[in-house]
């Protein structure tokens, strides 16, 4: 068993290591993980107890910095994209710096929330999970049924014929619905195939993500014709208590819904928190997501180390149960207290983080992107090889489809639910034989 | 501050210079990536037919967590009885795979195990399996997921059974056949665990729970038929409990033939050598001569007017009969008679109810070794131990030592106490040179 | 409600009948149906109703170019019409004839298809001159946006950054005298997108008492409503008014905002001598009746018979309780609903205990949803995980919901007042159709 210092040493690596690579779009923490997995790295100087907690700090910074990339590099031409997401419309009014302190407002919060009820976690869950699991397929069918009734048609507003007004909005419906069956069709290729060799496998999903989310924007943000201008880095926000605390409240309700439930994400968790709190306004929206994508991802990876109930949730989580299981109280512990200092320190090196990339995006952010998009295809072709960049190559048009029908982009999420739906209802046989596999 | 942005959007609309703005099709691109997104489907999907799940060793996927949800198809020898869980509500079917290098549990979750079910296709001990399943990696053991029924194909051994009389180590995987009398049978956690008396000796043979699941009427049904006395053919493949027990494992109910129940002949002590093979009804006193705990079986000595002859019982058998009426009077013993003479009881009943008489304790002594009787008096000296109870019972005319092992002991119902007014039944024997009641059926054990 | 409470109270219906959860262990996951059910009324008007709604009048200030989608729509002198007098469009061409006269510049402008003399004027002149980096110079070629209307008989463009408000006002006072004449009349009135994805706000107050309708241009806002500029308009251009001849009643006492993302549909309906507003008349009519939850029951029965679907009826009858108790929970809002179409014709007020969009309201419900599920899920597990009985679990899970409904109650006692109830019916109805996908 690790001693507290040690735990606090590798806890801190992790941070580290997270912070270096997180703010940097497309770069998910699992992938860095995964890399460092791969190549054994870790494990030439590291002891397998000990790897949790390096996971534990990794993930925690990620839920902060990846704000950056979301905020400075996720720009979008308004003349392609109908509607741009809040932190775009905070970047494009200089004000980036204050939407990523929003994020890390809900983050740090969350982080606070989720250590509090760290004590009951091990009494609730395990029940939660007897009386939920053998209903997992229906809540995750409903959720799909859901996003898709629940669109917004954006388009069409402005045609004066009904009958073209129509036809041009459910473009955009059945855009998402063609978005979702492509990617379920390319996950469930990736995941009941050898179309990426098995030595590959626990890795198999993340040229598709990359595909998915990652590059497509880097590609527009390309494409597009956008002036960033002038950010301002003063710490201040302009809000007001109760919109802080809607957003902490639905962000960390959604974030636990997420992590809780396999296969649904935070995106999912937080239209659902979203809804059940009715959250208006921008800013109480980029507080919910900040505190969304901590609970989601730290909540998800700390569910490993339930003594009662060690409930895989998430790749980090899984990719850490193949090393090293935490069994004991004290590591429970030792989670706790490593989920406080590491939600401290990158708190404070996301800030730093921020007000650097602030000066620097307003004049470079078409070259980073060029570069990211390098970056991306490195990434890929390192952990999977040449046919792991085809599978991002091939995602990646399905996510600009995604961008270019102005649909969600989390049906793109279909390339997960739509094989582990099939699965959990037994068609799994009769959609590869539909599809001659 | 938002007057920046007021200007940069007036900037927009007054400008100075013919500035080319560049304009990009909306629909161009969205049929493009349309267009261009189906035929990378298409490209990957024609790959993907043709990439086949590698055939790979248990040893080089377990615990390899890079292995984590790969796809890969094993192959091996199933090893041990499937077990199947619904106690969630959802049925799982696991089973072990041992290819050589290495064993490895299988998996098959709802709905996939429902269509296993359906389609009979769960591997038996001995199957030869091949399976694609997708690989969990934790840290301490390593399973695969089937993901499809489709995806498991099993060479069950094949042939004419083997008629066989008693069971050896040799013949693990080999395909049997055997017919005999029920001697035992209780149910286990793996299904219906039974003893089969053959005329080489006794072959247990399990009929596994999965049965239930295939037919549960059936089962209960079976339960209830394989009662000792019943005359059954089975056939099933030889499978070593723990590495080293033989039995016979059922795959199915027409493995299992029960046959009419024989009528037994109504016999005397002196006509037994000549009814060998045959099963016999003598009504005798019956008397205990030792347990042999390794056969879990009792020897005993039956007697009528005509003779006595040897005989050995079950401790099932015994335990079931009521040891105060035993001690009554004569019993009516059902049995089956081997060479020499010798009686394997089927079942053995009192004759008459119980006369309510007990023996005082001071008239023990002058009893035959072996006999059941019945005394009652207070708890002295208690002692319980993890296998057994020993205490004395005082009925004012002397004390007696009473053996209850654990078996009765956990079946009795209530707890012994010191002090306590206790009635007990059970076979007189010397231990270490001390007299002693022991109790071998929870019915010779009551309060007051 | 906000939708995903309407899809959990379908879902928590389902969770009361234990053929349908039996099923979905089995893999069959018809106990989805319950849910979309439930949010069918929406579904109807949002995704349907909304685009069938044929329009009277599509008033539409500032047209949107085609390729971005903002305004302005770049456009040459010769397309402009008498139409689109007071409308928001950009011109581009070279530059002749410069005349600055202090507080108004003047120049001609050729764009190849005609000339039209630009005019700017006070604060738009200095905006021009600031974004331009001065005056413009004969043989320059710039853009301009604004807007054409009459000076001395001329077709003259006016530099500005809105649209002229009188736009609107004229088409909604026409628009009101024709419904007093044709009986109903339908204007759909668009958002002003501009560049950066904001819009400019504009406000459309009917004064009845007055028969004048008022339009003033207001600040650019962000989509969420906040201002990004304190003083918005010049004010020589800011207000604008239109008479009608027909009487008028406007039921709800505040203007209406036209913000960001879909403009509302108003509908004048003449009702004896006066003509009443009715905002977003397609929505909640047929939709939200009782009778058609009965007729989509009826039809999800018939196509579980057909697909031979053993539970067929517990799935109607669960599509009947989702479907209703959507209507149910709208009533508790403000608009209400046409609850018995094709029975009645007219929306019957909401009680107005909250508004659709009230965060206690919605979290209220959807906890109680929530908590009913979890209390049915044990009750017909074969090993319930929770050793409570059914009521005293679903009380005690309750609890929260049941507190913020008390909450809600008391407040709505204490501050109900008609006026209040007209105007918050239209800011729900304006919120619902903005109802955000998420990404």
């Amino acid at each position: 068993m690790l001693d507290p210092l040690s735990v606090v040493l590798w806890a801190l690596f992790g941070v580290a290591v997270g912070l270096l690579f997180s703010w940097m779009p497309g770069f998910h923490v699992y992938n860095v993980i995964a890399l460092l997995t791969a190549t054994g790295l870790t494990f030439t100087f590291m002891p397998s107890d000990a790897f949790p907690f390096f996971v534990l700090g990794a993930i925690v910074s990620f839920a902060y910095a990846s704000t950056i990339s979301t905020v400075y590099f996720s720009v979008a031409d308004d003349t392609m994209i109908f509607m741009l997401f809040p932190t775009q419309r905070y970047l494009v009014v200089g004000r980036g710096h204050e939407a990523v302190l929003l994020t890390l407002i809900g983050a740090f919060g969350a982080s606070l929330v989720l250590a509090a009820s760290l004590p009951i976690l091990p009494l609730v869950l395990p029940t939660l999970r007897d009386l939920l699991n053998p209903y997992i397929p229906l809540f995750l069918a409903s959720l799909v049924v859901f996003m898709f009734m629940s669109e917004w048609l954006k388009v069409g507003d402005r045609v004066e014929n009904p009958r073209l007004r129509i036809a041009v909005a459910w473009t955009q419906a059945l855009g998402g619905i063609f978005v979702f069956l492509a990617s379920g069709v390319l996950g469930f290729i990736l995941m009941y195939t050898n179309f990426l060799p098995a030595r590959v496998a626990y890795v198999r999903l993340t040229p598709m993500f990359l595909g998915f989310f990652g590059l497509p924007w880097v590609l527009l943000n390309i494409l597009s014709d956008v002036r960033i201008g002038e950010q301002i880095t003063e710490d201040t926000v302009a809000t007001d208590p109760r919109a802080l605390l809607n957003g902490l409240f639905g962000g960390v309700l959604g974030g636990y819904i997420a992590a809780f439930f396999p296969i649904i994400t935070g995106g999912m968790g937080a239209l659902v928190a979203g809804h059940m709190t009715s959250q208006r306004g921008d800013d109480t929206f980029i507080v919910s997501q900040g505190a969304n994508r901590f609970v989601y991802y730290v909540g998800a990876f700390l569910f490993l180390f339930l003594p009662t109930a060690a409930i895989t949730r998430g790749g980090a989580a899984w990719l850490v149960s193949g090393v090293y299981q935490p069994k004991t109280y004290r590591e429970y512990v030792y989670a706790a207290g490593v989920l406080l200092l590491a939600s401290g320190v990158s708190f404070l090196g996301t800030l730093l983080l921020s007000k650097a990339v602030a000066r620097v995006v307003t004049r470079h952010y078409k070259t980073i992107s060029y570069a990211v998009a390098g970056l991306l295809f490195l990434i890929s072709w390192a952990l999977t090889g040449f046919m792991g960049v085809v599978v991002m190559v091939v995602a990646s048009l399905i996510g600009l489809a995604a961008a270019f029908f102005n649909t969600r982009r989390s049906y793109c999420l279909g390339g997960l639910i739509f094989p582990v739906l099939l699965s959990m209802t037994g068609y799994t046989e009769v959609f590869a034989s539909l599809l001659g596999l | 501050m938002p007057e920046d942005r007021v200007k940069v959007i007036l900037e927009e609309l007054y400008r100075r210079g013919a500035r080319p703005r560049k304009r990009i099709s909306m629909r161009l691109l969205t049929a493009a990536s349309t267009a261009a997104s189906v035929a990378g489907l298409i490209v990957i999907l024609v790959l993907a037919r043709g990439a086949e799940a590698p055939l790979m060793s248990i040893s080089d996927v377990y615990g390899n967590y890079l292995m984590n949800y790969a796809v890969v198809r094993l192959q091996g020898v199933v090893d041990g009885v499937p077990y199947l869980d619904n106690s969630t509500g959802r049925l799982t079917i696991r089973f072990a795979l041992d290819d050589g290098t290495g064993t490895m549990n299988v998996y098959a979750y709802q709905p996939v195990s429902l269509e296993l079910l359906r389609l009979r296709r769960i591997p038996f001990p001995g199957d030869i399996v091949t399976v694609e399943v997708q690989l969990r990696v934790r840290e301490t053991y390593t399973y695969g997921i089937l993901q499809s029924a489709e995806q498991i194909e099993i060479e069950s051994p094949a042939g004419e059974p083997v008629r066989v009389k008693k069971l050896t180590t040799d013949m693990e995987g080999l395909l049997v056949r055997a017919s005999g009398a029920v001697t035992s049978s209780r149910l286990v956690s793996s299904g219906i665990l039974f003893t089969l008396s053959t005329e080489g000796g006794e072959i247990t043979v399990l009929a596994p729970e999965l049965l239930r699941f295939y037919d549960q009427e059936r089962y209960e049904e079976l339960v209830e038929a394989l009662r000792p006395g019943a005359l059954v053919e089975v056939e099933g493949i030889v499978y070593l409990y723990k590495g080293s027990s033989p039995e016979i494992v059922v795959r199915g109910f027409e493995d299992l033939k029960l046959k009419p129940p024989e009528k037994p002949v109504v016999a005397k002590v002196a006509d037994l050598p000549g009814l060998v093979g045959k099963k016999v009804k003598l009504q005798v006193e019956v008397l205990v001569e030792e347990y042999v705990s390794s056969s879990r079986e009792y020897t005993l000595v039956l007697r009528d007017e005509t003779g006595s002859a040897a005989a050995r019982a079950k401790r099932e058998v015994l335990m079931e009969a009521d040891p105060f009426a035993l001690s009554s009077g004569p019993a009516s013993v059902v049995g089956r008679v081997a060479e020499g003479g010798l009686v394997v009881v089927e079942a053995i009943e009192p004759a008459a109810a119980w006369s309510g008489r007990y023996v005082r304790v001071g008239d023990l002594g002058t009893l035959e070794e072996g006999v059941f009787v019945a005394v009652r008096g207070s708890v002295r000296d208690l002692v319980k131990r993890a296998t057994f109870a020993i205490f004395y019972l005082d009925d004012g005319t002397g004390s007696i030592k009473v053996f209850i092992p654990v078996s009765v002991l956990q079946r009795i119902g209530f707890e012994i106490e010191e002090g306590a007014e206790l009635s007990v039944a059970g076979y007189t024997d010397v231990y270490r040179g001390e007299l002693e009641i022991v109790v071998f059926s929870p019915l010779g054990v009551r309060g007051g | 409600m906000r939708g995903l409470v309407h899809f959990l109270s379908g879902l928590a219906a389902a969770t009361f009948f234990r053929g349908l959860l039996m099923d979905v262990q089995r893999g069959c996951l018809a106990a989805v149906i319950p849910a979309a059910c439930a949010y069918l009324p929406d579904f109807f008007d949002f995704k349907f109703w909304k685009f069938l709604e044929k329009w009277d009048y599509n008033v539409d200030p500032a047209p949107q170019d085609p390729s971005e989608s903002k305004a302005p729509k770049l456009v040459k002198i010769a397309e402009l019409s008498d139409d689109d007098r007071y409308r928001f469009y950009a011109l581009k061409g070279r530059v002749l004839e410069v005349t600055d006269e202090g507080e108004k510049l003047t120049f001609l402008l050729d764009d190849g298809s005609g000339r039209m003399r630009v005019i700017a004027l006070k604060e738009d002149r200095e905006a021009l001159l600031e974004a331009l980096g001065g005056p413009p110079r004969e043989g320059d070629e710039v853009q301009v946006s604004g807007y054409m209307d009459y000076l001395d008989g001329e077709k003259v463009f006016f530099v500005a950054d809105a649209p002229h408000p009188m736009y609107v006002a004229e088409r909604i006072a026409r628009a009101i005298d024709d419904a007093y004449s044709k009986g109903e009349v339908r204007v759909k009135v668009q958002t002003i997108r501009m560049s950066g994805d904001v819009y400019r706000r504009y406000i459309i107050d009917l004064d009845g008492e007055n028969r004048v309708v008022r339009v003033a241009m207001g600040p650019l806002v962000t989509v969420g409503g906040n201002p990004l500029e304190e003083r918005g308009v010049p004010e020589y251009r800011r207000v604008a008014e239109a008479r009608t001849k027909a009487r008028f009643v406007k039921k709800y006492p505040k203007p209406t905002v036209i913000e960001a993302f879909s403009g509302p549909t108003i509908g004048f309906k003449r009702e004896g001598d006066v003509v009443e507003e009715v905002f977003l008349p397609w929505h909640r009519e047929w939709s939200h009746s009782f009778v058609t939850g009965v007729l989509v029951a009826v039809i999800v029965y018939i196509l579980g018979w057909l697909a031979g679907y053993p539970n067929t009826a517990q799935l109607s009858i669960a599509s009947l309780a989702g479907f209703w108790l959507h209507i149910v929970e709208d009533q508790l809002g403000f608009m209400g609903g046409n609850l018995f179409f094709p029975f009645t014709s007219r929306r019957i007020p909401g009680l107005g205990i909250a508004e659709s969009g009230s965060a206690v309201m919605n979290f209220a419900t959807a906890w109680l949803m929530i908590s009913l599920m979890i209390a049915n899920l044990n009750r017909f597990s074969p090993k319930p995980p929770i050793p409570l009985p059914y009521t005293t679990l679903v009380l005690l899970l309750s609890i929260p919901s049941i507190a913020l409904y008390a909450y809600a109650v008391w407040r709505w006692l204490r501050e109900r007042t008609k006026v209040k109830a007209e105007e918050i019916a239209a800011k729900e109805a304006m919120e619902e159709e903005e109802e955000l996908g998420g990404a």
